[in-house]
């Protein structure tokens, strides 16, 4: 009961922040006429400020209502604690090594105490505070590269996808505090999903927040015996697009040209990790469309947590769930370079060594797992990758057909 | 500072200050308690008469095949429940062939000898407390320690005591305090009281109660003890006690259960572990014993069930001559190994309990197993869904016996699938559950969570409640303790435990007339509390975890933790 209210208190705080937020583009003109009347420095954490007030209005009803667990206390707090924190020093500029630093210090801060009180072996806290650190980078890299390229609904709408995912691992595990931590995370940015604004604001708070209450989910997941790889699952495609993004700046002659405008180095480092225009999402939308690029990531994300609940479901180790999630993760690079302009020889040659990949890891799961089905995975997800990537040169051909009866 | 700011900074520290006051205390949610006032007690019975298994409700005879094994339907699953009981020389034994009969009275009578014998003080596992505390202040004292080591084995370290680790506590008969060649002023203290207590460094510790001195010199077994051990209950100098590592360092050991001679101070006889019928192949098996044999003194028969799988019945041909200053035993085994359809593992970590010549325990798998003390044979098996280390607690008071149990989270934790810990009320004639409340609960396979402990039977004024120390419930470092009613299993209070237990609860009765409980929780933290509400009066610190479990003598506690120590605490 208690996890229903708060997370409906919590949706409605969010949702209210959200209309009157003063940059909502969609609203009916009474609305609008209404939203204009509101402080005007309610904008300036950007779209995620209703969801951080959704979430502490929440978890203090869940606190009154006696359903603040300790660790949903302390997850929860040192999700928000670190990303105020990385939007303040954002919002001064800081270069992204303090930005990194003061992360690494609240994660390490709430780590030791979670060692302290048993949840967790020293080990394990240790690659909390990283996995805090890569999450935290991904996260707001993704979202305020979908802010800045008019998305800025996409990485909610993400975080939406995968609160609806934990929660069925919460119903399957079970935990009273995984669901109810998921429940309000959930219900807190469900308006920004739906009803944010497309504008090209600045985003200093939604990247972050996101990326903290999303290590807060995974952490609370983990801690209550999900796999590693049912974990990731709902970050697999994001992740891999901005490590993809990262890596090219670094290895393409464009990306190093662009790099080297900052300067100095330390300079270069800071560009480095800032987000630009160049994710394959966004690469995409300009190739392509807007909607498309969108569906492409939520369909990719989609797919990576279906498969991770059929392993969860299958009992597969989880290197090897792992595995076949970043086997997905290759294949969406794969049909997105498609899109953007790879020619079709060389995508079919990296399709057939896509298959070669997966038909060694189907080798590797006979050996490890033994099952048909477990085997057949990865051939199943190259397999779908195929069809993807034919559907799509099926579909470009009709619409390059059409566009040139016209 | 712009308005944005001061928001989002006013907002965090007021969430903050709302999650430091949450981490603050264990809270309480307190429910109806519909049966306050009623007193449930066991009459007390000392001639018992035996059960025919097959008059009772729901018996399915069960089928013999050509082979020896007797097969019958598994409750709660679909599969079946197989059995075999053979002999010494571990070769199938007939039917027909007669065997000693055992049949135990009410909880009350299963020894004479003031004290707290046994795992849980007796036969239906309920009684770790003896005679009255006078309590006024409400408080704990440490009154005296005794250092103790610690053990490397099994890739582990094991410190002090451990789960269950409950010591025995014994006001000897004179003649065998006399017999033991005990110092004078213990022979002609009727007061005095010896602590037995074997722990993870492989020694018996035999302890003064009131002073905490050495009483004899410790015994070194050479190999671990993690279970409780059991004192003859006809008051001879008699210690049955199992071995639960077999490692000690680079050195490794055989599989024993073991019988010490009090009077001589040293090992007499033993089982192996280490049994060519057992099932258990993981992958070459376990032969440890955590379980407290149950002694029948009319029947001079132990009864002890093996994590090897192995339920061993020993006829033990005791002569104890007190004047000679000697006893003796020469066990005649008789052991029976069952399988289920759900069975893995298949070894006992939980003590039995006996009703008649009905006995009960539960596995490593799941299976709560009713058998017939008498033939060895299964009365019924049901499958209650995940691995039960915690003993299950009989309850006679209605002349019915009923169990109350819970598992952990183990088998269901390792496919990450449905991780809670079922508690439950079994009527023990036929297996059926009369009701059931369910705890999530997290899994860690080296610490798990769910039942460990005992349930803890209320008496007296408590007597309506039944109590569970639920491990690793809210948090994986949090516990909870919760007070069901014994009858419909609804909450009566549910205390969240900042830090995870797996010691068993005590109830004292103070000489006020009301309960007083006792347990250990994972911080070394010993608290006493009101087992009406649940709440704390006061807490001492033991330093490290107390993992074992308390015994209790009038006004003075006993148990020891993680720190290598054996604590003497006064309730005062």
């Amino acid at each position: 009961m208690a996890t229903v209210f708060s997370a409906l208190v919590a949706l409605v705080v969010s949702g209210a922040a959200v209309l009157t937020s003063g940059s909502m583009v969609q609203l009916p003109a009474p609305l609008a006429r209404f939203a204009r009347t509101l402080p005007a420095p309610l904008a300036r954490f950007g779209h995620g400020l209703p969801a951080l007030l959704g979430i502490l209005v929440g978890f203090a009803v869940l606190f009154l209502a006696g359903g603040a667990l300790n660790l949903i206390s302390i997850l929860l707090l040192t999700a928000l604690i670190v990303a105020a924190l990385d939007a303040g020093l954002a919002g001064l500029g800081a270069h992204r090594l303090w930005r990194v630093l003061g992360q690494g210090i609240v994660f390490a801060a709430a780590m030791a105490v979670e060692w302290k009180r048993g949840d967790l072996f020293l080990t394990n806290a240790v690659v909390a505070v990283l996995a805090g650190i890569v999450v935290m980078g991904v996260v707001a890299f993704a979202t305020e590269a979908s802010i800045s390229s008019g998305a800025s609904r996409l990485p909610a709408q993400v975080g939406a996808l995968a609160t609806i995912y934990l929660a069925v691992i919460a119903f399957g595990l079970p935990n009273p505090g995984l669901l109810t931590l998921t429940a309000l995370v959930g219900a807190a940015i469900l308006p920004c999903a739906v009803l944010a604004s497309r504008s090209g604001d600045q985003e200093l708070l939604l990247g972050p927040l996101l990326g903290s209450l999303g290590w807060a989910l995974g952490m609370y997941a983990w801690l209550a015996n999900a796999s590693p790889s049912m974990v990731i699952a709902p970050v697999v495609i994001v992740g891999i697009d901005v490590c993809w993004t990262l890596v090219r700046r670094i290895t393409t002659a464009d990306g190093r040209a662009w790099l080297a405008e900052a300067g100095s180095w330390w300079r270069i480092a800071d560009r480095w990790s800032q987000s630009g225009d160049d994710l394959l999402t966004q690469r995409v939308a300009a190739a392509s469309s807007p909607l498309a690029a969108r569906g492409w990531l939520l369909g990719g994300t989609a797919v990576c947590m279906a498969l991770g609940l059929v392993e969860w479901q299958w009992e597969i180790r989880w290197i090897l769930a792992a595995v076949v999630l970043l086997l997905v993760g290759v294949g969406w690079v794969l049909v997105q370079q498609a899109i953007i302009g790879l020619p079709r020889a060389d995508l079919f040659s990296w399709l057939t060594a896509l298959t070669v990949l997966a038909m060694v890891i189907a080798m590797g799961a006979r050996l490890m797992d033994g099952r048909s089905l477990v085997t057949a995975l990865p051939i199943a997800v190259a397999a779908m990758v195929w069809a993807a990537a034919l559907a799509w040169i099926g579909l470009s051909r009709r619409s390059k057909g059409a566009a040139a009866d016209l | 500072m712009r308005t944005g700011s001061r928001l989002v900074v006013a907002t965090t520290t007021v969430a903050c200050l709302l999650s430091l006051a949450a981490c603050a205390s264990d809270s309480v949610m307190t429910g109806s308690r519909p049966h306050a006032g009623t007193r449930y007690t066991e009459a007390t019975v000392t001639d018992p008469q035996p059960v025919a298994p097959s008059t009772l409700p729901g018996f399915v005879a069960p089928t013999t095949a050509p082979n020896g094994w007797s097969t019958k339907p598994l409750l709660g699953s679909s599969g079946s429940v197989r059995w075999q009981v053979f002999d010494a020389a571990s070769q199938p034994l007939p039917s027909t062939k007669a065997q000693q009969q055992v049949v135990w009275g009410s909880g009350d009578t299963y020894t004479d000898v003031p004290g707290v014998l046994v795992w849980r003080g007796n036969n239906s596992r309920t009684a770790p407390a003896y005679g009255t505390a006078d309590i006024t202040q409400k408080k704990l004292q440490i009154v005296w320690t005794h250092d103790i080591g610690a053990v490397s084995a099994d890739g582990s370290y094991f410190p002090g005591a451990g789960w269950t680790g409950q010591p025995l506590l014994v006001n000897w008969p004179k003649a065998t305090k006399k017999a033991m060649s005990l110092k004078s002023s213990y022979v002609d203290d009727p007061n005095f009281v010896e602590v037995v207590y074997p722990v993870f460094d492989g020694h018996i510790y035999r302890l003064d109660l009131a002073t905490g001195a050495a009483t004899k010199p410790a015994i070194d077994s050479g190999w671990g003890f993690k279970g409780t051990g059991s004192i003859d209950p006809r008051g001879y100098p008699l210690l049955y006690t199992g071995q639960g590592l077999n490692e000690k360092g680079d050195q490794k050991g055989p599989w024993e259960y073991r019988i010490f001679d009090l009077i001589q101070n040293k090992q007499v006889s033993q089982i192996s572990g280490t049994d060519e019928v057992s099932l258990r192949q993981d992958p070459v098996g376990w032969g440890a014993f955590d379980s407290s044999a149950l002694v029948n003194k009319a029947a001079d028969t132990l009864i002890e069930p093996g994590e090897n799988g192995v339920i061993y019945k020993a006829k033990l041909n005791t002569s104890f001559d007190a004047k000679a200053k000697k006893v003796s035993v020469k066990p005649q085994i008789t052991k029976m190994v069952y399988d289920t359809s759900q069975s893995r593992q298949r070894g006992i970590e939980s003590s039995a309990v006996a009703w008649r010549n009905l006995m009960w325990a539960t596995d490593n798998d799941g299976n709560l197993v009713c058998w017939d003390a008498n033939t060895m044979n299964i009365v019924w098996a049901h499958y209650l869904v995940d691995n039960t280390d915690s003993t299950p607690v009989l309850d006679a008071s209605s002349g019915t016996p009923f169990l109350y149990t819970g598992n952990s989270v183990g088998w269901r934790g390792s496919e990450r699938k449905d991780q809670v810990t079922n508690l439950r009320k079994v009527n023990g004639l036929t297996g059926e559950v009369v009701w059931q409340y369910n705890l999530p609960s997290y899994y860690y396979f080296a610490v798990k969570g769910g039942l460990l402990s005992t349930p803890l039977l209320g008496k007296g004024e408590d007597s309506d409640l039944v109590i569970f120390n639920v491990a690793k419930t809210t948090a994986p470092s949090e516990g909870t303790m919760i007070a069901l009613d014994r009858e419909t299993g609804q909450v009566v209070w549910s205390r969240n435990l900042a830090h995870y237990s797996w010691s068993s609860p005590v109830m004292i009765t103070g000489t006020d007339g009301h309960e007083y409980g006792v347990f250990g929780d994972s911080a070394g933290l010993l608290h006493l509390f009101d087992p009406a509400t649940g709440k704390d009066y006061s807490t001492v610190s033991l330093g490290k975890n107390v993992e074992a479990s308390v015994a209790a003598y009038n006004n003075m506690l006993v148990v020891a933790s993680y720190d290598q120590k054996i604590f003497g605490i006064k309730v005062s």
